[in-house]
């Protein structure tokens, strides 16, 4: 079959607005991935602000926790007056410093085996 | 001949030679147009090239430096001793600042500075200056206000003006072990403790970032960390402890009102340091106040004649050489012996005592018996082994090795001092290194505050390894020698004040005289007492010294310092939950499989 002049004009007509189509949508791709990268960017570096903001406000917040857990502080509030009651109901207080009654340990020994560790109060004994 | 079509009709007129050179001239004007962009771009891509790209970097591009910070430093617990916070600095371009006196004056009272220390940061040849660094968030806050550094038109106060974030040394028990952790300058530079032996673990290095700015000057992500942070160290320190020796000693303080007071407790089986307690101390947090008396870490860095605690030495050796046993006894009844033409004394005539009873009532006289009976050659080896005149190894800046004379260089009363602890001079540390020898069964330890290091993720750095076990008494000698310490603390010992509730201690006292600097004589009112001993005695879980120094209104370490070791041990021995002595036979049973 022979191509005449008039299939050829068909084709070109489609042919040519395809490829223009093809370049330009082309660049308006790499145009809008290149902005997407570079709005990325601004996005990731607000976030690694508000990371920093965050830490810093963090690590100022740890510092006083531990500041505010610090035995000295823990004993200057136990020995306010309107703790007293509470705190005597928790063990002795030495100093407004609570330890535990040393007669009230229970030793027990290691056992070789994995098994339950038994203890218990003798028998008879009033306390 | 050609023709062209005319505007608007269909006629074509002639091309004429007007048109050809009007064509010549617009072709040469591109022509022309083009060589100069040619040259201009030449002129710009290479020979200015380095010029303009290094206009261009200043300003699409932004250096910041990593922010590096020191690892943490924690007891044996968990617990911060010291951490890090990242605080405002304020720096002025003193070319660029253009304020007022009133300005000045409101600038300083946001800072709480004087006006006149501000002005002086503005000198105009400056053009990097601090203004006052590491700022609160609330001076921060105020100095933004004054100078209008938060309005979106910036305030022409501001000019000149800016806030640099930098990290700053924080600890959170401010008084607490300050002795121990030890302290960093403005510049985060090690100064004391384990913040200077430990520098090359705690910090690291940061270097730079490059970023990448747009027009309006907005920065863009590089995707780097800008945090890098040193190992964290975990020291065999516990909090609780510390507390409690610290608030005994402050208790010491005001009582005896002496020059200074030292406590250390030390797991004897291991070296490990629990808790190292110094009056006076001071804040790490404000280490403008203290002075150069509070700083000192007398445990380690003092050294003082041990007097009486020294008596262990000679009476170990005695013992191990076989010289003396328990059934021996001396003659103590004329309470004075001469050595060498020095007459010394005992406290108290004592009569006829057994070997246990000399040290139970810490004769001198019967000591020096010991010794003399020892000889100097064998006194001389045993404080070495013992551990006297050298430095312990603890892991802590400043430690000085203490002094013991050679044998050849003793003189002719040497003899008669140095059994009963003169003409020695010692660290708490070393006499508390000694005695641990008679707690642990005659092994001599090596006293360290750092247990662990590790990086921020958990990685293990280093860890603390025990040296070999160094024997220096037979368990035979340390077991004896652990039952006459018990005597000491006993009824008719000279230590009864430390005596604990619910368990037995073992200790000695020590009350050593001071030499008067102006007489270079022994001082008649200024004294060194002290007591070391270890707790429960038969079975050990710390030994501790206590050493008051110059206490005023008693002398005897059995008066002065005991006490404070049996307040200590105490409250020490509950916090650990150690079972009193007794515990079998009161009311708990032990129950195995």
């Amino acid at each position: 079959m022979m191509r005449t002049k008039a299939d050829g004009n068909i084709i070109s007509l489609f042919y040519k607005p395809l490829c223009v189509l093809l370049v330009l949508s082309g660049l308006f791709s790499l145009i809008w991935l290149r902005s997407s990268i570079v709005s990325m960017t601004y996005s990731l570096r607000d976030l690694e602000e508000k990371t920093m903001e965050a830490r810093k406000d963090m690590k100022i917040l740890l510092a006083e926790r531990s500041s505010l857990m610090s035995v000295s502080k823990v004993t200057a509030s136990l020995n306010e007056p309107s703790r007293q009651a509470l705190v005597s109901a928790a063990g002795p207080i030495e100093n407004g410093y609570v330890t535990p009654d040393r007669t009230r340990v229970v030793m027990v020994q290691k056992n070789r085996t994995a098994e339950p560790q038994k203890a218990s109060l003798r028998m008879g004994d009033k306390r | 001949m050609e023709y062209k079509a005319e505007s608007g009709g269909q006629k074509l007129r002639p091309d004429t030679g007007l048109n050809r050179k009007r064509a010549v001239i617009l072709n040469t004007t591109i022509i022309f147009a083009f060589i100069a962009i040619f040259f201009r771009l030449t002129d710009l891509m290479i020979f200015n090239h380095k010029l303009l790209s290094g206009k261009a970097r200043m300003q699409q591009g932004k250096t910041e430096d990593i922010h590096v910070m020191r690892g943490n430093i924690y007891d044996r617990r968990g617990r911060e001793f010291a951490v890090n916070m990242e605080l405002e600095s304020l720096y002025c371009d003193a070319r660029d600042v253009e304020l007022g006196k009133e300005q000045v004056q409101k600038l300083s009272s946001a800072l709480g500075m004087e006006a006149r220390a501000v002005q002086a940061k503005f000198q105009p040849e400056k053009r990097f200056t601090w203004v006052n660094r590491k700022l609160p968030a609330e001076k921060v806050q105020k100095v933004r206000d004054v100078l209008g550094m938060d309005r979106k038109v910036k305030d022409p106060d501001a000019r000149g003006f800016g806030f640099v974030t930098e990290s700053k040394r924080f600890y959170p028990k401010g008084e607490l072990a300050s002795h121990i952790i030890g302290n960093v300058g403005m510049d985060n530079q090690p100064l004391e403790g384990v913040e200077l032996l430990y520098d090359k673990y705690l910090k690291t290095s940061g270097g730079k970032v490059y970023f990448s700015r747009d027009a309006s000057g907005k920065v863009l992500s590089s995707g780097v960390e800008m945090e890098a942070r040193g190992n964290d160290i975990q020291l065999t320190i516990d909090e609780g402890l510390q507390y409690i020796a610290e608030k005994e000693l402050a208790k010491a303080m005001a009582k005896w009102r002496p020059v200074a007071a030292t406590a250390i407790i030390m797991d004897p089986f291991t070296g490990e340091i629990l808790a190292l307690a110094n009056r006076p101390s001071y804040d790490l947090n404000n280490l403008g106040r203290a002075n150069r008396d509070d700083v000192r870490n007398r445990p380690i860095t003092d050294i003082y004649e041990p007097g009486s605690t020294f008596k262990i030495v000679v009476g170990a050796a005695a013992l191990e050489e076989g010289v003396f046993n328990l059934n021996n006894t001396f003659d103590c009844s004329r309470g004075t012996i001469e050595v060498g033409g020095k007459v010394i004394h005992d406290a108290h005539r004592h009569g006829l005592l057994t070997f246990k009873e000399v040290i139970q009532k810490s004769s001198n006289v019967g000591s020096i018996m010991i010794g003399m009976k020892l000889g100097k050659e064998n006194v001389y080896k045993y404080a070495k082994l013992f551990g006297y005149g050298e430095k312990t190894g603890i892991d802590l800046p400043g430690e000085v090795s203490g002094w013991i004379k050679k044998p050849e260089k003793w003189s002719a009363t040497s003899i008669g001092a140095i059994p009963i602890g003169q003409e020695v001079a010692v660290t708490p540390l070393q006499v508390l290194r000694a005695y641990s020898v008679i707690a642990n069964g005659g092994f001599l330890v090596k006293p360290h505050v750092v247990s662990e290091i590790k990086t921020h993720e958990g990685q293990p750095v280093y860890s603390f390894k025990e040296p070999e076990k160094k024997r220096i008494l037979s368990e035979k000698t340390a077991t004896i020698f652990k039952d006459i310490l018990k005597t000491v603390v006993e009824e008719g010992g000279t230590a009864t004040g430390a005596a604990v509730d619910g368990n037995a201690v073992a200790g000695k006292t020590g009350t050593a005289q001071l030499v008067d600097r102006r007489t270079k004589r022994y001082s008649k009112d200024r004294f060194i007492s002290s007591f070391v001993g270890f707790v429960p005695a038969d079975n050990p879980k710390l030994a501790m010294i206590v050493v008051v120094y110059e206490p005023k209104g008693a002398i005897y370490g059995g008066v002065v310092a005991a006490p404070v070791f049996k307040n200590i041990a105490n409250q020490t021995l509950s916090y650990l939950n150690v079972p009193r002595d007794d515990v079998r036979e009161k009311n708990l049973l032990l129950v195995a499989k």
